[in-house]
């Protein structure tokens, strides 16, 4: 029973790490039909940042990585996002391919390509015992930020004219804008919104490996991805929902697979996307999708 | 007339890629190797294009054919008492079979081939982004796969071959047949009925336009193209591991198609010549260098930011590359100007 107990809370934890991911994803996809794979290296610049402010206070080392995050989200809209906004899809994608390169190379440039460490606070990594049952610090919080982010998020999307204004340019961004909607302001909000679940993301990665890298942002972006994907593209909820569904297939995948074939866990994780995408490419909750439409 | 017209773009191609290859053969010994590496490249780009230039799908999962073509061709032309010391437990058939170099780069591209008309089923299915998102998946796949079947790969190290490695030379044909297979393609009926739906997919179907059945072409074609380079790749290094198969190979040809335009074959023949030469300027200045006494030292990183920099530039100032999608041809001296007015489709006539 405990097992049982323990794997929900390890599912749950994971989970939460991939609701992140994809909705820093989903946000921008839905708004402006971009597939931002430079999200992985916002991740990557909130780490540096924590790296950076190693010695000070902890309530200074969030500021710094969410801070860093959010302006790194801002800067690369500006310089990169707008200019080939409205291009096609591949466009796109290909633009923020070479952002992410681009991030990615710059680190390496100041910071070399050795990892780094950092350590936010030690407590985080300390575990307790609830009903047969561990649970560390870190598991608490993850579940706990990515909650509260997630019912800050809808009540800000539902609550405020900025969000009413985002979700309308999500459902059809140039009725929205002949309806007086700020694109500029929209884009920009959702950014700096991605650029906070960034900050966020690399805080709790930092706090449970206390390495940071280069090239970190990869695997987070590439979970990430896979969540939105599964969930669907367009939908807040969807991305949330895959995250959750994606950490619960990735451990029992890590329980189920016999362990000749365990370490090809990613490749059948990778496989289920293909079948996803071929079977139903709007993802579970269907949204206005990545189905072209004539 | 135009049959003539028409062969004069590929030969007028290989032959700047001769001088190219000329010129940096006869240079020092980085720009050697960098002249060979780009001919590979060129295999591999000029492949990439083959799919994406006329399909108007952006694959990212090339890399996964090309890791597919070098491991085939690496475990058959590498002697088996070698294979004995590397990958011991290679199933018998593998471990004693030994094919000279070009057999076993042909064999390499056909087994990409093959893998990639299995991709297709699905993968033709899907449209624009869609299908974009799983290219990347199949990426993943195949590099997770090349990392952890131990027995095969060697894994995350790799394994070294102890082949003959080929000169610069003798790279040659091989980029020069794939500007020719290329060619031929885009002009076969195939390619213009692929190159129909890229325009327009609506339109195309209308006419009746199988395009899932061109799409499946053009891939496995490109495959065996990009299956060929990693092979080229394997021998010419004498050493492969699952990274030399990843993001940054898949970078640095996206960036090579897009920079010289992904739509026009001599877009991906400018594209390898303009990146390898950027890229080869920017290591000379990252490993570092003296300046009348001045030691300037050494950046690790740069020639990859300097590629992301110069991608960016590309995509937002000039999104149909330098070739801005039409092809090379001799200057036409009647109906220049009706040639330049009507410059996208001008690839057609």
């Amino acid at each position: 029973m405990s097992t049982a107990v323990q794997h929900i809370v390890d599912g749950a934890a994971l989970g939460s790490f991939y609701a992140l991911f994809a909705l820093g994803i989903a946000l921008i996809f839905g708004i402006m039909r971009l597939v931002n794979f430079a999200h992985g290296e916002l991740i990557m610049v909130g780490a540096f940042a924590v790296y950076l402010t190693r010695n000070l206070s902890w309530p200074l080392i969030v500021l710094a990585a969410v801070g860093s995050a959010i302006a790194m989200a801002l800067i690369t809209e500006r310089i990169a996002f707008r200019p080939v906004r409205g291009a096609s899809p591949a466009t796109m994608l290909i633009t923020s391919f070479a952002v992410s390169y681009l991030l990615q190379s710059g680190a390496r440039l100041i910071f070399t390509s050795l990892p780094k460490s950092a350590d936010i606070n030690p407590l985080l990594r300390e575990s307790f015992i609830v009903g047969g049952v561990f649970v560390s610090w870190l598991t608490v919080i993850t579940i706990g930020v990515t909650v509260l982010l997630l019912l800050a998020l809808a009540v800000f999307l539902r609550g405020t004219a900025m969000g009413t204004q985002m979700r309308a340019a999500a459902e059809d961004f140039d009725a929205a804008r002949l309806c007086a909607v700020d694109a500029n302001r929209v884009v920009a909000v959702a950014f700096a919104l991605s650029g906070l679940l960034a900050g966020a993301a690399a805080l709790l990665i930092v706090g449970q490996t206390g390495t940071l890298f280069p090239t970190m942002g990869l695997t987070p972006v590439l979970f990430g991805f896979t969540a939105a994907v599964i969930g669907g593209m367009d939908s807040l909820a969807g991305a949330v929902l895959g995250g959750y569904l994606l950490g619960a297939g990735s451990t029992t995948l890590t329980l189920m697979l016999p362990t000749s074939v365990a370490p090809f866990r990613d490749a059948f994780l990778f496989m289920l996307v293909m079948v996803v995408l071929t079977l139903r490419p709007e993802g579970i909750v269907r949204g206005r999708g990545v189905v072209s439409r004539v | 007339m135009t049959a003539v017209r028409s062969a004069l773009t590929p030969t007028m191609l290989i032959a700047l890629v001769a001088i190219a290859t000329y010129v940096g053969d006869n240079g020092p010994g980085q720009v050697r190797s960098a002249t060979a590496g780009g001919l590979i490249t060129l295999v591999l780009v000029v492949g990439l294009m083959l799919f994406s230039g006329n399909s108007g799908v952006f694959s990212f999962g090339h890399a996964s054919f090309m890791a597919i073509g070098a491991y085939t061709a690496a475990l058959l032309a590498t002697s088996p008492p070698f294979k004995q010391i590397e990958l011991p437990n290679l199933p018998h058939w593998l471990a004693t079979a030994h094919l000279s170099p070009i057999p076993a780069v042909l064999l390499g591209g056909g087994t990409a081939a093959l893998v990639a008309a299995v991709v297709a089923l699905p993968l033709v299915r899907l449209s624009g982004l869609a299908a974009s998102l799983a290219t990347v998946a199949v990426l993943v796949v195949v590099h997770d796969v090349a990392e952890n079947w131990d027995r095969i790969t060697r894994g995350t190290p790799g394994f070294i071959l102890d082949t003959p490695q080929p000169g610069t030379w003798a790279l040659f044909p091989w980029a020069a047949g794939a500007i020719v297979i290329a060619w031929l393609y885009k002009r076969s009926s195939s390619g213009l009925r692929l190159i129909a739906s890229r325009e327009d997919p609506v339109a195309a179907a209308a006419s009746g336009i199988r395009i899932r059945r061109e799409r499946a072409i053009a891939l496995v074609l490109s495959a065996f193209l990009a299956g060929v380079a990693g092979a080229l790749f394997g021998l010419h290094f004498a050493n492969i591991s699952p990274l030399n198969f990843y993001l940054s190979v898949t970078f640095t040809m996206v960036a090579m198609l897009v920079v010289g335009g992904a739509e026009s074959l001599s877009g991906a023949v400018v594209g390898v010549m303009v990146v390898t030469t950027l890229l080869q300027t920017f290591r000379q200045i990252e490993g570092g260098f003296d300046v009348g006494g001045v030691h300037v030292p050494s950046r690790p990183g740069l020639s990859d930011f300097g590629l992301a920099v110069g991608l960016l530039a590309i995509l937002i100032l000039r999104p149909r590359g330098i070739t801005g999608g039409n092809e090379l041809s001799p200057p036409r001296f009647r109906g220049v100007l009706r040639a330049r007015g009507t410059a996208p489709s001008s690839e057609a006539s």
